[in-house]
């Protein structure tokens, strides 16, 4: 049989420059991770928490709809623009970590439910787009400058 | 938060709780089991008093009351546990992260005139 016991670290940094930091493995006991302090969080990751190929993945976290996990929101502006560090910890059967992974993402926005806050992050690497680096429209593409707003790729 | 009122059951039962592990099965039949936390929860405790006064009932039923039916967590007091040793009831009683809850209303039946029968059925949930 296989055990799988996986500790998750959230490190928010948001845009105003508010950090908030959360594990949500070891229940009411405060851990330390490169020497900062996580408070534990009924938080969950989901989708791609880590990925080699940045294809500008999609992370979901959510947290309960209660009073610290809205000031994620509302200190960074919606969670536009934040920084978060998601780091997955593999642990032994002492519950010593025995890997470490670490993913980065930018903040895309939030939203709420009756119960559950949902902040939407992609990965940090190409947050600008899928086709980073982003296309650049020169005169040569476009052609003589429209008057209106239709632009014709040739 | 309140007690539960200091009143000795005169039947008790206990159970521990289960720690958060899901299982995955492959179509092989291998199973992976994912942990998801370090501590127990749902600990259930069901306590019984029989042919209690009216008096009583109405101390668990103003309980009830005060803490918005199972919103609201609260601790046992040891008379609860009669007959356990310290250390048990240490095991018992406050569980480690624990908070005991009302899992349904208590119900009352009665036996004779002003006097009653009070079921309670409680469950630890985690802080």
């Amino acid at each position: 049989m296989t055990e799988i016991r996986l500790a998750q670290y959230f490190y928010l940094v948001t845009s105003t420059g508010t950090r908030h930091r959360y594990q949500n493995f070891f229940v009411s006991e405060p851990r330390i991770l490169d020497g900062a302090r996580f408070d534990f969080a009924p938080f969950r990751a989901e989708g791609s928490t880590a990925n080699l190929n940045g294809d500008n993945g999609m992370v979901r976290v959510l947290f309960p709809n209660v009073e610290f996990a809205i000031k994620l929101v509302e200190d960074g502006d919606g969670n536009r623009l934040s920084e978060l560090t998601l780091t997955t910890q593999w642990l032994n059967a002492a519950l010593a970590p025995s890997r470490t992974y670490q993913e980065r993402y930018v903040g895309i926005g939030a939203s709420y439910s009756d119960t559950t806050i949902e902040l939407r992050y992609r990965t940090a690497m190409d947050s600008v787009g899928a086709t980073f680096p982003g296309r650049t429209l020169t005169r040569g593409l476009v052609g003589p400058l429209p008057l209106n707003a239709d632009l014709v790729l040739q | 938060m309140a007690n539960f009122p200091s009143i000795k059951p005169t039947a008790r039962s206990f159970q521990l709780g289960q720690y958060p592990v899901k299982t995955y099965r492959a179509m092989s039949g291998a199973v992976v089991r994912r942990s998801f936390g370090n501590k127990a929860f749902g600990y259930t405790l069901d306590l019984q008093f029989e042919n209690v006064p009216e008096a009583t009932v109405n101390t668990i039923i103003d309980h009830y009351n005060g803490q918005q039916g199972g919103t609201i967590g609260f601790a046992i007091a040891t008379a609860v546990f009669t007959g356990y040793t310290v250390t048990l009831q240490g095991k018992v009683r406050n569980p480690s992260g624990i908070e005991w809850l009302y899992a349904e209303p208590p119900s009352v039946s009665s036996v004779i005139k002003g006097i009653s029968t009070v079921t309670v059925k409680l469950v630890g949930e985690m802080r």
